[in-house]
């Protein structure tokens, strides 16, 4: 239910974005760069569009920039290079080049979610483009990762940019889209930290006592069976006559890194390095 | 080898001469002379020529058919032939043990199951060693290993080592077949490297598998295992290795002041045991050659042994006995290289002394410590 009012805003919001004038129409037309070639050119065309709509009317450019390989480039690193693209190609819009770049390199499928100017720092906070990469099922708002691992491209575009839209909203009512300030916690009485220790403590202490007592048993124990004769190997020693290493294939698990937005209480907000960029980035 | 000749008298005075552990030669009771055991074999060597000879043609046999087989072979059939007069058969009606002593040796009860009604038997049926490792240890060198096997042992009751007298110890040349051959192992293993690299939002673990083939050929000298029934094997395996650089061609001159167990577990029959610790050595040798991988699984392969010859030797074994609260208690120690072992009783009581005494100092410093981490 969260995520139908959630798109239905998103496409309130995408029309009311075509429908204004733009106060920065003339210092861009594009928005969307496939050097993957992985869109069609109506794809491109439409996504262009509405990432055009909502950037002009938020005064912060929403970008799309697809590579084959940013090592074509010379770059290992995908945070690095994000910048790099956002210098180079002089993106950005207003007095401070304001930008959220979603760069993706389809060799190792890196992404990076790079923010630049105070606009985009603000709409999108450290955990705003957590939240807009991989989704919040608090928020009921759906991230663009889960549609990229389904090579379905123009609906994690969509997605994105229809986020983007909803984000940018809400920082400019205000209400940004970052951890909720937490109160510190007060101090536990000192009767209820010795009532929380006790039981895991005693557990603990079984435990020890179970394993030392275990060892001290097995020292009673001095006549086993012997299972092998490495003591009798002859002289002349081993004789290997294969030795054949063979790669079979590789295996790749992602775990998502769950951060405890509770004992974050307080640390919300943006990162931001010395270059002025954010950066949210990883693997889809 | 001489075979023939075994009742070794005194050259001084006639006297009989018993092997001296600690010289490591023979010793008169009479007289006090010591001979090396090289000298009084030689006395005697010119006694053993034809027995040698025909010894010799049947080594030789023996040694042609192994080339050829691949069953395990023993690597001589010599029997006791004349020897035999001069040595005494007892048998144990408590347990069957069956056991050889020189004529100059009194034997007085089982060194199995203390039994001190041992018969006196005919020594028949039986091959005679190819080697020996003399007794280097004397009892006193086992009663210094009993007590300190006991140092240490802090679930070992009190009354067990106050009350706990030795009633007897006893050195036994052990019967053990010793297995020469080798292991060709040709195995196949899973095997894996994983790398975790972290970005902000995500752990990704990317692991690499492989296919590793490892073959190769394991020889191997000498596989003790022992021929006697009564005597339990996890005990004898305990106290290996025994240093086989001191093996001697067999003689009747080591026994003198021993007993000998006769064995009663066939070549054949002990042959299992020394094949599953070839091919569990040669596995764990291939498996060892699988370096650089975090895991390896063994994925499949075969283990083929090629059988060769089988020795028959006599290795020196201290056995002490007791008794404690109805049970029987057996200490065993290599009487070449002094290694005891033997299994010992636990004082309930104590286990749950130092159980308590434990959890309770670990309780309260887990507990500390999670207090210390609750804010």
């Amino acid at each position: 239910m969260k995520r139908k009012v959630f798109c239905a805003l998103c496409a309130l919001a995408l029309l009311a974005c075509l429908l204004w004038v733009p106060a920065f129409a003339e210092e861009t037309e594009n928005f969307v760069y496939d050097n993957a070639g992985i869109l069609s050119e109506d794809e491109m065309l439409q996504l262009n569009e509405a990432a055009k709509a909502v950037s002009l009317r938020y005064g912060c450019g929403v970008y799309i920039t697809l590579f084959d390989d940013m090592a074509d480039y010379g770059y290992r690193y995908i945070e690095p290079f994000a910048e790099e693209v956002y210098a180079q190609w002089s993106l950005g819009i207003g007095e401070e080049n304001n930008a959220i770049i979603l760069v993706m390199s389809m060799a190792d499928r890196d992404y990076d979610l790079c923010a630049h100017g105070d606009v985009a720092h603000t709409a999108f906070t450290d955990y705003g483009k957590e939240v807009l990469a991989g989704g919040s099922r608090d928020l009921g708002m759906p991230g663009f990762l889960d549609d990229f691992r389904r090579d379905d491209w123009y609906e994690g575009f969509y997605n994105y940019i229809s986020q983007c839209g909803y984000m940018l909203d809400c920082a400019e009512q205000g209400t940004p889209i970052d951890i909720p300030d937490y109160p510190v916690p007060e101090p536990r009485a000192l009767t209820e930290r010795i009532g929380m220790a006790a039981v895991p403590g005693v557990v603990i202490g079984i435990i020890i006592a179970f394993i030392y007592c275990a060892a001290l048993k097995s020292k009673m124990k001095t006549a086993r069976i012997a299972r092998d004769a490495a003591t009798y190997i002859a002289s002349r020693g081993i004789w290997m006559q294969a030795e054949d290493d063979m790669f079979t294939h590789t295996t790749v698990t992602r775990q998502r890194i769950e951060r405890d937005s509770g004992s974050r209480g307080g640390h919300g907000g943006t990162s931001v390095n010395s270059g002025g960029f954010s950066h949210s980035s990883g693997k889809f | 080898m001489p075979d023939q000749i075994t009742n070794y008298k005194c050259p001084a005075c006639g006297g009989p001469l018993n092997f001296s552990n600690t010289t490591q030669d023979l010793a008169c009771d009479y007289c006090g002379s010591h001979f090396p055991v090289a000298q009084i074999e030689a006395l005697y060597a010119q006694h053993d020529e034809t027995a040698a000879a025909a010894s010799e043609a049947q080594a030789a046999a023996s040694a042609q058919q192994q080339a050829e087989g691949s069953e395990w072979e023993l690597a001589s059939q010599n029997n006791w032939a004349g020897d035999a007069q001069n040595l005494v058969a007892y048998n144990c009606p408590s347990c069957g043990a069956e056991l050889i002593c020189d004529q100059t040796t009194a034997a007085s009860s089982c060194p199995y199951c203390g039994n001190p009604t041992i018969i006196p038997g005919q020594l028949h049926g039986m091959l005679k060693p190819d080697y020996v490792i003399p007794f280097k240890l004397d009892k006193n060198a086992a009663m210094n290993a009993l007590r300190n096997h006991y140092k240490g042992k802090k679930l070992l009751p009190n009354s067990f080592s106050k009350e706990n007298h030795i009633e007897e110890i006893k050195g036994v040349y052990v019967p053990f077949w010793l297995f020469d051959g080798e292991a060709y192992a040709d195995l196949v293993f899973d095997a894996t490297r994983t790398h975790v690299t972290e970005t902000r939002n995500e752990r990704i673990t990317t692991t690499e598998h492989f296919k590793l083939h490892r073959a190769g050929n394991v020889p191997f000298e000498k596989i003790p295992v022992d021929g006697s029934s009564k005597m339990p094997d996890d005990h004898m395996d305990a106290i290996e290795p025994f240093d086989y650089s001191e093996l001697k061609p067999f003689s009747n001159a080591y026994l003198p002041g021993f007993y000998a167990d006769k064995y009663d577990v066939g070549m054949e029959e002990s042959s299992a045991r020394a094949d599953e610790r070839a091919a569990q050595t040669a596995k764990d040798a291939m498996r060892e050659r699988c370096f650089g991988y975090e895991t390896v699984t063994e994925a499949g392969g075969q283990v083929f042994l090629r059988r060769g010859k089988v020795h028959y030797a006599l290795l020196p074994v201290w056995m002490l006995n007791t008794r404690w609260n109805g049970q029987n208690f057996l200490f065993t120690m290599n009487g070449q290289t002094g290694k005891l072992i033997g299994d010992l009783p636990v004082d309930k009581g104590k286990y749950w002394k130092y159980f308590g005494i434990t959890a309770v100092i670990a309780a309260a410093a887990a507990s500390a410590i999670i207090m210390m981490l609750l804010h």
